[in-house]
């Protein structure tokens, strides 16, 4: 420990709170600029000399509120028909109703020129497929977030200076290596991001505070593993980006959407045989002195398959079915492998895919149903499942029992505060797996109750922008990934956090980012593609843009 | 893609219910923080399972309570003053839960939800009591072996300078090893409740002041007890014909029946509850057991035992004392306190919120009543017990049940300037409350410091 110490210390728990609510204010900002312009690229006009512009690159045209054209006609479907850009060129196909195209009747997808006459209902329309008075939103460039970078940076180095003198004898040279490894990565991603079109720093920025917080409890926790941590969010930057490449290339993802099904399906069942067992679950491989935990990884192949699955808007009964299949054989080998906490976020990803793609609300019902008569067959049939419900709610009365690690988290959070007793301080990260499902409070109890909410409330920023991009993106297939995957997240974040806080029944997973763990670390990392594949293309303007326009 | 993001309305649900859980928890950590943060595991302040890191408590003079010294919470020295003040300071596993240990925890140990247990030096915050640790001693050893309590307050100030109660222990050591004892880690000044015996005939004596116009000249007539209603009710003595002074002097049971009778069911509870019946009245926050008067409904004759405080009636002792003080102050005295003083920011507050005035009577009725206190220990107890205090007091002999010997008590007041002191003594099953508690009472109050 430095001389110097108490009294950064005593100044940082007030700076570092600060900065965090600093840089969530101004992410607030950033996200109120950032929106996207919306830019005619198509539309359709009426006889009547009314016009329906086209801002999306797929989209529903019907007599529904929510249609991206709405027609006032009443023998128009609700959602009549769909229209989508693909392989060069316009598409139409029918949904609910009967579409004509140039007076013959539209059975399955029919290419879209422009001038086509379509019939909808009573409806006639004019298709314009390149509309001439179009304003140039090239020109738009959205805020690059360098001062919320900025305001980030000092918020690392605070928290990085404080760790160095709080451990200026025990690690010297690791932690300033780390945090400043982690600062010139980020920077560095953010100097060539800043020569893509379009470039904003919206989903990075609560990543990386999130990645902070898990680089400094691992310091406290576990020093002996801050290079593994370190190593992998590199790793899991570098894969990011490689993967966010690939899913822009929609057609390559949906041949591929086998092969990763298959592979996934294997790995997992390999590990619910052969895998190692640590805490109750048997999810762990060791491959060559590496253990890694494949579920993770599922998570992302999960997200693929289920948006692939569901790709072609108008999509064959036989994709559904597939995706069912799949995610019934994942579920299944998670069960095998005693992790009931994954079963539970895959579930919820399930639901929000299916939801997202059919009309048959029927069949999710019966999905929830099915979940439930589970649920309760698992705490029947898993003694262990039940004494973890058991104590929920009632926490301190098995203060020492089966609710000791809540009750602790509990103390821990309360002893905190507001603005926390400093890194390394704490006393609830030397309990078991407190690094990893306790580590909300292991932040709340070091770091302050303040910078625990804005880790909560990054995954709440993560779940809100999804929600945006989905809606500005270019294809159903993005818009299911975004969305599937911060559903997944934020589902995880949930049980984590209030699992641990006994607002739930503890399920021992992990908060993605900040909890201590290579796999998981990566893994966070690689969801994170759904959400820049997402962004990267709005309109369809970045890849196709010269053959259109 | 309106029409699908539209559709991720399970991502919705899942961004509200996290928000509304968020909201949960924080309020959840502001409510009880304080509370998670005192369980015994704490190590930022716990050591196997006792107290370490708090600050140091004193008495009035100075004189060191409690302090952590190297790591270790240490009481006096003295152990006859950790016995004597260990229900005032508390004990370091929270068995005590009205010691200042406890019921200050937060303020003690610096805790606050902004700041958590961060601390910069590593050490709580100080805390000087209003008590006086002698006199505490003094009381403790008057009351013996016997369980009971001694409370004296000053009536101008509020402060209280002596708060003992046994069975007690010696804090220094486990808190559970004294468990064998009942009631042990009972603050019975604050938390007993006992039956009142005569010591309630000074309620029903101010409600006669209050509703009777010829309060001080209606006389009743004693002949070993009354008939109220064909039932008998028994009275100590024949007193004949008796006003309310002589009543009360005599501690007349027969007259203060017939007096509650002729006040009424509602007036006398009326009078009960204004001077702090079946109401829960705190000492700088700690609250205490309600007293506790039950008047209207009883059959006449229940109600007629009601007046002399038998039947339901319950009193704690803080409160008669607050009582006392009252009478004493002219109606209304300074509400009684044991904190002196901290340098606890948020302890501060809690203190003056605590602080003020109790109001409970008219003046007149006051000098009355203290008037007729005094005549009772002039021409009844004896006044050469008391030498110098100008004592106004009343004794009670609180039957509870045929088999075990009455709770004695003994309240009142000074009126001598230098020691301006309401008082309570109770001690249980030690039979007539001139004996056992009186004797206490004089012991303690002659040992009492003078007031500035």
């Amino acid at each position: 420990m430095h001389g110097l110490y108490p009294f950064y210390l005593a100044a940082s728990r007030w700076v570092l709170p600060a900065l965090a609510v600093l840089v969530a204010l101004f992410w607030v900002a950033y996200f109120r600029a950032a929106r996207p312009p919306k830019r005619v690229i198509a539309r359709f006009a009426d006889s009547q000399g009314a016009s329906y512009p086209v801002t999306v690159a797929e989209g529903f045209v019907g007599r529904g509120r929510r249609c991206d054209v709405a027609l006032p006609d009443e023998t128009v479907q609700k959602a009549h028909a769909v229209f989508y850009q693909k392989n060069g060129g316009w598409w139409i196909a029918s949904r609910r109703g009967d579409v004509t195209v140039n007076d013959v009747p539209a059975d399955g997808p029919v290419p879209l020129m422009d001038g086509d006459m379509l019939t909808l209902g009573r409806t006639a329309l004019t298709f314009v497929c390149n509309d001439p008075e179009q304003e140039d939103i090239s020109s738009f460039t959205p805020p690059t977030g360098a001062l919320l970078l900025v305001l980030l940076t000092l918020f690392q180095a605070v928290m990085g200076g404080q760790l160095c003198l709080r451990y200026w004898t025990e690690l010297p040279l690791m932690l300033p290596v780390c945090f400043g490894a982690l600062i010139a990565g980020e920077w560095l991603y953010f100097l060539v991001g800043r020569w893509i079109p379009h470039f904003h720093m919206l989903m990075e920025i609560p990543v990386l505070y999130l990645t902070t917080l898990g680089l400094a409890v691992c310091a406290c926790a576990s020093p002996e593993n801050l290079y593994k941590q370190l190593i992998c969010a590199l790793l899991g930057m570098a894969g990011y980006i490689g993967f966010t490449l690939l899913l822009r290339k929609e057609s390559w993802c949906y041949a591929l959407r086998f092969v990763v099904a298959g592979i996934t399906l294997a790995v997992l069942l390999f590990t619910a045989l052969f895998g190692t067992r640590i805490f109750g679950a048997r999810n762990w491989l060791s491959i060559a002195g590496f253990s890694l935990q494949p579920s993770e990884f599922a998570k992302i192949a999960f997200v693929f398959v289920g948006a692939c699955g569901l790709y072609v808007t108008t999509q064959k009964r036989l994709n559904r079915w597939f995706f069912l299949a799949f995610a019934a054989a994942v579920m299944g080998s998670l069960v095998l492998m005693v992790d009931f906490g994954a079963v539970a976020i895959f579930f919820v990803a399930l639901v929000i895919i299916l939801l997202m793609r059919l009309t048959d609300v029927r069949l999710v019902g019966a999905l929830v149903a099915a979940a439930v008569v589970a649920g309760v067959l698992v705490t029947v049939l898993y003694p262990y499942v039940a004494s973890r419900f058991g104590a929920w709610l009632h926490v301190w009365e098995v203060a020492d029992a089966a609710g000791y690690q809540q009750t602790r988290t509990l103390i821990a959070a309360a002893s905190g505060g507001l603005l926390g007793v400093g890194g390394g301080n704490g006393y609830l990260s030397g309990i078991a797996a407190a690094e990893t499902d306790l580590v909300f409070g292991v932040v709340s109890e070091e770091w302050g109750g303040l910078i625990a909410l804005g880790a909560a409330l990054c995954f709440v920023a993560l779940g809100v922008l999804a929600r945006r991009l989905a809606e500005n993106t270019r294809s159903a297939f993005y818009a299911i990934g975004v969305c599937a995957a911060a559903g997944m997240m934020l589902f995880q974040a949930a049980l984590n956090l209030f699992g641990s806080t006994d607002l739930l029944p503890l399920t021992g997973v992990t908060m993605m980012f900040v909890s201590r763990g290579g796999t998981s670390l990566m893994a966070a990392f690689w969801l994170m593609a759904y959400f820049k594949a997402a962004e990267a293309r709005p309109h369809g303007l970045e890849t196709e843009r010269r053959r259109y326009y | 893609m309106k029409h699908t993001a539209a559709r991720s309305l399970a991502l919705r649900l899942l961004i509200l219910f996290f928000c509304l859980g968020l909201a949960l928890y924080y309020g959840q950590l502001a409510v009880r923080g304080a509370r998670f943060a005192s369980y015994p595991t704490n190590r930022h302040v716990y050591a196997d399972g006792r107290l370490v890191r708090a600050g140091a408590i004193t008495d009035r003079n100075g004189v060191v309570l409690a302090h952590t010294q190297d790591g270790q919470r240490l009481f006096n020295e003295n152990a006859e003053i950790r016995q004597a003040t260990v229900h005032a300071v508390g004990d370091l596993e929270g068995y005590v839960s009205t010691g200042v240990h406890t019921a200050f925890w937060a303020e003690l140990t610096g805790y606050d939800a902004v700041n958590g247990l961060y601390s910069g030096n590593g050490a709580g915050h100080n805390m000087q009591l209003t008590l006086d640790a002698d006199l505490c001693v003094t009381a403790w050893r008057a009351l013996g072996r016997r369980a009971g309590t001694v409370g004296v307050f000053n009536y101008n100030t509020g402060e209280i300078l002596c708060m003992v109660s046994t069975p007690t222990f010696d804090p220094q050591l486990a808190s559970a090893d004294a468990g064998s004892q009942k009631g042990v880690y009972v603050n019975r000044l604050l938390s007993g409740s006992y039956a009142p015996g005569s010591v309630f005939k000074v309620v029903t004596a101010l409600s006669v002041l209050q509703n009777l116009p010829d309060a001080q000249t209606r006389t009743f007539t004693c002949q070993r007890g009354v008939t109220i209603e064909d039932e008998w009710l028994s009275c100590l003595g024949n007193h004949g014909t008796v006003d309310l002074q002589t009543a009360l002097v005599k501690s007349c049971n027969a007259a203060f029946a017939q007096f509650a009778l002729a006040v009424g069911r509602e007036n006398l509870t009326r009078t009960a509850q204004s001077v702090g019946f079946d109401r829960t009245l705190t000492m700088d926050g700690i609250a205490c057991t309600q007293s506790h008067y039950e008047g209207i409904g009883a059959r006449s004759i229940d109600f007629g035992w009601s007046g002399i405080g038998q039947y339901n009636d319950t009193v704690n002792p803080f409160q008669y004392m607050t009582f006392m003080g009252a009478i004493a102050g002219g109606g209304s005295c300074a509400r009684p306190h044991l904190v002196a003083g901290t340098d606890s920011l948020p302890g501060k507050a809690r203190l003056l919120a605590n602080r003020g005035r109790v109001n409970m009577m008219r003046r007149d009725h006051a000098q009355v009543l203290g008037d007729m206190m005094r005549k009772a220990v002039t021409d009844h107890y004896g006044d050469w017990q008391f030498n110098g205090l100008e004592l106004c007091a009343k004794t009670g002999t609180a039957e509870i049940g045929d088999r075990d010997t009455p709770h004695s008590w003994f309240v009142g007041f000074c009126r001598a300037e230098s020691k301006p002191y309401a008082f309570v003594v109770v001690v249980e099953n030690a039979g007539s409350g001139l004996g056992a508690a009186s004797s206490i009472a004089a012991r303690v109050l002659q040992a009492a410091p003078s007031a500035e």
